[in-house]
This record gives structure tokens, C-alpha cells and sequence, in this order.
């Protein structure tokens, strides 16, 4: 397990490398105006000029020949492994502005994820038990609906009905910029700027864990093995929740793969609707403002969270699943 | 018949319509299975006491969007108690939905047990008036009487059995299982009927261990059992099966077991409570020669063991020769013959019985090629109202052209359904 757990690793090591050349590549083929930009109009030419050839040496964009990409990557390579990930636009050292913006995400992603796993998992082996019944159809339709709708849309559509015309929500923020509070109050005017959007990440992405939930289980309900328990004697609960479920669960433990990279690095979209200053809205602004530091970073940390996640998932086939043996 | 009328396809708005019926009707039948209802209803008699189970004029449809497969078409036949017989036919004659609907597991809302009865003679607890098991105290001798022992709180001590199970008050009934409800069929399940089935390889839980399936048996039907206890009677049972290393075995997961041992496993499970009858659908056509000889004689042991009676499912008339004491030959949902085995081995008279016979392979015969009964067995949607082997007979006579024929006894213990046949022919 150890053994492999390092050999593993090793290997994501080799993939991170690829992953970064192939970003760094990437960023460079982006037209240069990330530089203009931060040239003042108003200075004068020869100024200007003078300015625009010390930022790009800055960010070590100055050589355009293939040599000289390659001489960038690994100077970009060799700070970031030393653990310099450079500063954004505005200043800021980009780990300082990650880890900062990480919690709110992070909370957000979390809390999100649980509500969909207590709603999706149970309402899927239920549709399953009772499939082509009045709870199975309506789940259905309901879980497609949240499916089909994309973020941004519903998100403003919740904002323009709960917060501008009903007023019972803050249309965005994380907390109320008039009143300062303390303690149990504090928690509770956080929490009253999460309900919207939470509500919105669930109903965006329980529809699909439910549908998987549900189609597994109808499979495993087929099985042989199932047949033999009932056969034993025991109740449809117990069949259900014991023999059933420990094999539902097998396939489900695969997404848990996708779940850590947006557990962490935030959802762009719905932060960037509802205002909540996570990292998403941060990889937002900077990829609006064309700050290359600070996208190189955010990419590689999602990259990271991506190959651990697999990682993560292998493990927990083994722990979950007995017929699988790491080597 | 025209050839349109002869293809089974039929259109969607038909299928449509049926599919809606059916949706009527099954709901009515998952209804029933789930309803409460007192005991009474579903007490009967046995018509010979000799019997342990009697089923009689069983039906159980499949409702598809096709149309109605009657994969069980009025059967009726007996298990005398301590026998072994064998339920044999080709695939898909319904002798496999026989052995389940005896359990109640044929697959609904689409399979449902339509009429009929399937009596079975059961050791049941013996109820009070509020329908509640009546235990069993210990008691002691004080003075010549008999009297309850007191524990230190002065309640009487609940009696035990040897495996440290609570003691219930028990009686014979005979219950009639196709009109049960499910929750009150749970406490036969696996207690007093048993099953084993044909795939080994997928009839245990992946996830689970060997020791984990086999104690929750033990866990379920024995009220009261220790952790240990249970234990001891599932190494027990996998030590009787013939398992070498029984400790291992109960520690280990399926996949590490071979597919004879997992059958052995199957059967260890099936014994743990003693059941009166052991249902055994095809046990053995999914393994290899030499180990189904080796099951078949456990299971010719364990039933002298175990003191119970055997349903063996099962298309390979081999095994039945080598086991049965009756015979049951099935086609298209009915029952065609049925007899002792010397009767369908030494005289086998349904054309079907004969052609079942002839086209088993034999290593002496100098034969060229093996023999095959012609023809096909007809549409299970809409079966004919003659007799559902006339189009492959071979000795069709003119009565043949008539209804089905009715079963008829031609000795005490041989009965066929064929016109070739009258009643008392064999004497």
C-alpha cells in the first residue's frame, strides 16, 4: 500500500509537470495586452515603452522565441517549486491571496456538497426502490430541470425573485456591510448570505449525483446476491440498506475524484453572481484583468487538488470495494 | 395462419394499452403482498399429511408490455416429506419461476402469483390472541411442582436453546404460502424453506465476508444468539459442507473462493437453520463435471442429515437419475409427466418425455449425430388451446387436434397428459 501510495506519487509528479508546460505554453500564446493594460495612456510614448520592456522582463515575456519560452518556463518552474509564486497586479503575493479566498470557498463547496449528498444519495436508492412511481417521475423531472439550467441564469434569476422583488435575501456578499456584528450574531448574518447561494449549487448538482445514485442502484437491485439475502429472510430495509448500499456506494466513490478541486478552488460562476469574495471570484477578476501570475498559480493548485483527488479515489476503490488490491 | 398473424411484433399504441393494464393489475398484486392480515386467512390443510408441500393449479404471469407470459400454467403436484424430487424441463419452461414463487421472489411488479396454492407445512410459533410469540420460561422442581425460576428481579428466565437462541412456543400449520403476505413470509424464508441457486459465482454479496452472510442468517432466525454463538454454528455448517479450512473460510470474501466452494458456501448457508425443504435451482450447471458429482453427493448427505426433503431444479436428466425419488417433467408452463424416477426413466410415455430421453448424450451408443427433438417451443404470449408440444410431435393423433389434454393417471404414481394415454394403462 505504502509502495504504491509512492509510486503514485511519483507519477502525479510527472503529470503536474506536464499539466504546468502545457499552461505556461498556453498563457504565453494570450496576446500581450495584459501588459498594455497596465500602461497609463496619458504617459508619454518614449515612457511608455520604457515601462512596457521592464514589466515584461518582470514577467519574463520578453524573449518570443522558442528558446526563450523554454528559459521562461523553467525560470517560472524553478520559483514555484521554491515556493515564489510571484504577486499579483494589484501587489498582492498570489499564496496569500489563495489561502485567504480558499476558506469562503471552501465553506461554500462543503456545505454545498453535504446537502447534496444527503439529498441526493437517499432520494436516488428511494426513486430506485420504487422505480416508474409518482416520486420517481417527479425527482425526475425536478433533478432535469436543476440539470439543464445553467448557473449564471438561475442564479439571477434567485436574486431578481428572493432578493430584488421579495427582499428576503441579500442580492450579493458574504456579510452586511452596515451593521458590525459579533459572536452568534455574526454567524447567523453569514449564514443568512449563504442561503441563496447554496440553494443555487445544490439545485444545480443534485439532479446528476441523484441519477447516478438511483441508476446504480437499480442495477444492484437486479443482482444475484440480492436475490440471496431475500432469499434468507431478511427485511426489505435491511436488504436495502445493507446488502444494497455498500454496493451503490462503489461507483459513487469515483466522483469523489471531481469533488476536491471544487471543494477548494471555489465555483467561478455562482461566486462571481452572488459577490461572495472566494477564490472563484479571484480567478474571476484576475482572468478578466489577464493577470498571468495569478492564473498560472490558481491552474496549478486546481491541477494539484485534480491529481490527488484521483489519488484519493484509487484509495478509497480499495477501502470500499474488497476485490480491489493496490499494487 | 396467415404469416402476419404469426409475427410477434405488435404496435406501439398496442403495447401502450397493454402496458397500462398491466400497470392495473400488478398494483393490485403488489397491494396484497404488502397488506396485513391475520393469520387465519392464510391457514389451510393439507389433502395428504404424508406431504410437506402441495402446490395446486399454481398460476404466476409475467405482465410485459408484450403481452402475458404464463411462465406457470396451472401446476400441481406434491413433495412428500424426507423425498427428493426433481422439477426437470428445458429452459424457460418455468420450472425455475416454480421454485420461485414457492420463496415469493419472483421479480415483481411484472411477476405475480395469479391463483393457485402452494400449501407447505410449517413448524410456526405459536401465537397468543394479540397475534404475539409465546415464550418459553425456564422452570425448576420445588417440592414435586413445577414452577417458573425467578431471576434476581423476580421476572422468569427466558428459556434458551442449545445454540442460546430464545425458546418459543412452536406448532405445525400448514400455511398457504401464495396467499401470504410478505413480512409474515420473511420468517419462512431462509428458516424453513431454504434456496440455492445455479450461479455461485454471483450469489454472494462482494462486499461482505463469507462469515458476515452466513451469521446474519443465524442473526435473523435465531432470536437471542450470541456473537459467538453464531459463529460456532456457521464454522459449524462450513465444516459440514466439506470446506477443509472452515476458520479461513468464514474470515475470507467471495472472489477468493473458487466456484465450488462458493456453492459449498451456498449450502452451508441454506443449512443453517434447518430447513424442511431445500429448494436447489440447477445447483450445479454452472460447474465443472467433477465438482457436480461432489455437490450432488453433499446434497444427497446433507439431506439424510438434516432430515428434510429436497426440490431439485434441473435440466440435466443425469443429475435427476442420479437423485430423484420423483420426477416432474415440465413443458411450456405445464406439467406433461410426472412420476417416480424409475417410472420416467424405465417407462417414460409423454412423446416429450421419450424425445428428452433420446437426445441425451451416452458414450457407448455408436451415434452419428445427437438426436434433437424438431421444432420450437410455441409463443409464450399467446399459447395455442391444443396441446403445446403438438406441433413437434411426432405420434399426433386425431384427438390431438382437441384441447388440452387433461392429466391423466395411468398407474398410481405415473400420471401423463396426452391423448396416447387412458387412464390405468400402465396396469
Amino acid at each position: 500500500m505504502v509502495k504504491y501510495i509512492i509510486k503514485r506519487l511519483l507519477i502525479s509528479l510527472l503529470i503536474l509537470f506536464g499539466v504546468s508546460l502545457i499552461l505556461y505554453f498556453l498563457v504565453r500564446l494570450m496576446p500581450q495586452d495584459a501588459i498594455y493594460r497596465q500602461i497609463d495612456p496619458k504617459l508619454p510614448a518614449e515612457e511608455a515603452e520604457r515601462l512596457k520592456v521592464q514589466l515584461l522582463a518582470h514577467y519574463g515575456l520578453d524573449d518570443n522565441s522558442f528558446g526563450g519560452i523554454i528559459k521562461g518556463y523553467f525560470g517560472w518552474l524553478w520559483r514555484f517549486v521554491q515556493g515564489d509564486f510571484g504577486r499579483t497586479l494589484t501587489g498582492d503575493n498570489v499564496a496569500d491571496v489563495i489561502f485567504r479566498d480558499m476558506g469562503i470557498s471552501f465553506i461554500i463547496s462543503f456545505l454545498s456538497l453535504i446537502l447534496q449528498l444527503v439529498i441526493a444519495i437517499p432520494l436516488g436508492i428511494k426513486c430506485a426502490c420504487n422505480q416508474y412511481g409518482k416520486l420517481d417521475y417527479a425527482a425526475t423531472v425536478l433533478t432535469m430541470i436543476g440539470i439543464s439550467f445553467p448557473s449564471f441564469f438561475f442564479g439571477n434569476i434567485m436574486i431578481e425573485v428572493f432578493a430584488v422583488k421579495l427582499g428576503w435575501f441579500e442580492a450579493s456578499g458574504i456579510k452586511s456591510a452596515t451593521k458590525t456584528l459579533f459572536g452568534f450574531e455574526r454567524f447567523l448574518d453569514y449564514a443568512y448570505h449563504l442561503v441563496l447561494p447554496l440553494f443555487v449549487l445544490v439545485i444545480l448538482s443534485v439532479g446528476s449525483m441523484m441519477r447516478y445514485t438511483r441508476t446504480n442502484t437499480l442495477e444492484v437491485l437486479n443482482a444475484d446476491y440480492i436475490r440471496t439475502a431475500r432469499a434468507k429472510g431478511l427485511s426489505e430495509k435491511k436488504v436495502v440498506y445493507k446488502h444494497v448500499f455498500r454496493n451503490t456506494m462503489i461507483p459513487l466513490v469515483t466522483t469523489l475524484a471531481g469533488i476536491l478541486p471544487g471543494l477548494f478552488g471555489g465555483s467561478m460562476i455562482t461566486e462571481q453572481v452572488f459577490g461572495l469574495p472566494g477564490i472563484g471570484l479571484a480567478a474571476w477578476n484576475a482572468f478578466n484583468n489577464l493577470d498571468i501570475t495569478f492564473i498560472m498559480t490558481y491552474n496549478m493548485f486546481i491541477a494539484v487538488l485534480t491529481v490527488v483527488g484521483i489519488l484519493l479515489t484509487d484509495l478509497m476503490y480499495a477501502v470500499v470495494d474488497p476485490r480491489v488490491k493496490l499494487k | 395462419m396467415s404469416a402476419e398473424k404469426k409475427s410477434h411484433y405488435i404496435s406501439a399504441k398496442e403495447s401502450r394499452r397493454i402496458s397500462k393494464e398491466n400497470i392495473k393489475i400488478t398494483k393490485q398484486f403488489e397491494k396484497a403482498k404488502k397488506r396485513k392480515i391475520p393469520e387465519a386467512e392464510y391457514l389451510t390443510e393439507m389433502k395428504d399429511d404424508n406431504n410437506i408441500i402441495e402446490f395446486d393449479d399454481l398460476h404466476t404471469y409475467f405482465f410485459t408490455d408484450t403481452g402475458v407470459v404464463k411462465a406457470v400454467n396451472g401446476v400441481t403436484f406434491s413433495i412428500p416429506s424426507g423425498s427428493t424430487v426433481a422439477v426437470v424441463g428445458e429452459s424457460g419452461c418455468g420450472k425455475s419461476v416454480t421454485s420461485l414463487s414457492t420463496m415469493r421472489l419472483v421479480q415483481g411488479p411484472s411477476g405475480q402469483i395469479v391463483s393457485g396454492s402452494i400449501r407447505f407445512r410449517t413448524n410456526a410459533f405459536r401465537l397468543d390472541k394479540l397475534g404475539r410469540k409465546i415464550p418459553v420460561y425456564e422452570t425448576e422442581m420445588v417440592d414435586g411442582e413445577e414452577v417458573l425460576k425467578k431471576d434476581a428481579k423476580g421476572k422468569p428466565i427466558h428459556k434458551r436453546n442449545e445454540l442460546g437462541g430464545y425458546l418459543y412456543e412452536m406448532e405445525e400449520k400448514v400455511y398457504d404460502i401464495a396467499k401470504m403476505p410478505i413480512d409474515a413470509m420473511r420468517s419462512i424464508r431462509g428458516r424453513e424453506i431454504a434456496m440455492i441457486f445455479q450461479e455461485p459465482m454471483t450469489s454472494l454479496n462482494p462486499v461482505f465476508t463469507i462469515g458476515n452472510q452466513l451469521d446474519e442468517v443465524a442473526f435473523l432466525h435465531i432470536k437471542g444468539i450470541s456473537k459467538a454463538a453464531a459463529k460456532q454454528r456457521s464454522i459449524e455448517m462450513l465444516e459440514l459442507v466439506g470446506i477443509a479450512d472452515p476458520v479461513g473460510v468464514y474470515k475470507k470474501y467471495p472472489h477468493e473462493l473458487s466456484g465450488g466452494m462458493r456453492q459449498r458456501v451456498m449450502i452451508a448457508m441454506s443449512l443453517l437453520c434447518n430447513p424442511r425443504l431445500i429448494i436447489a435451482d440447477e445447483p450445479t450447471t454452472a460447474l465443472d463435471v467433477t465438482i457436480q458429482a461432489q455437490i450432488l453427493d453433499l446434497l444427497r448427505e446433507i439431506k439424510g442429515k438434516i432430515n428434510g426433503s429436497i426440490m431439485l431444479i434441473t435440466h440435466d436428466l443425469g443429475v435427476v437419475a442420479e437423485m430423484a425419488d420423483y420426477v416432474v417433467v415440465m413443458y411450456a408452463g405445464k406439467i406433461i409427466e410426472m412420476g417416480t424416477a424409475e417410472d420416467i426413466f424405465d417407462r417414460p410415455m409423454h412423446p416429450y418425455t421419450i424425445g428428452l430421453q433420446k437426445s441425451k448424450p451416452t458414450v457407448d451408443g455408436d451415434v452419428e449425430s445427437l438426436y434433437c427433438i424438431p421444432g420450437f417451443v410455441p409463443n409464450p404470449i399467446d399459447m395455442p388451446n391444443y396441446c403445446y408440444f403438438r406441433d413437434r410431435c411426432e405420434s399426433c393423433k386425431k384427438e390431438c387436434a382437441g384441447e388440452y389434454p387433461k392429466l391423466v393417471k395411468v398407474s398410481d404414481t405415473h400420471s401423463v397428459s396426452c391423448y396416447l394415454y387412458k387412464e390405468g394403462d400402465e396396469q
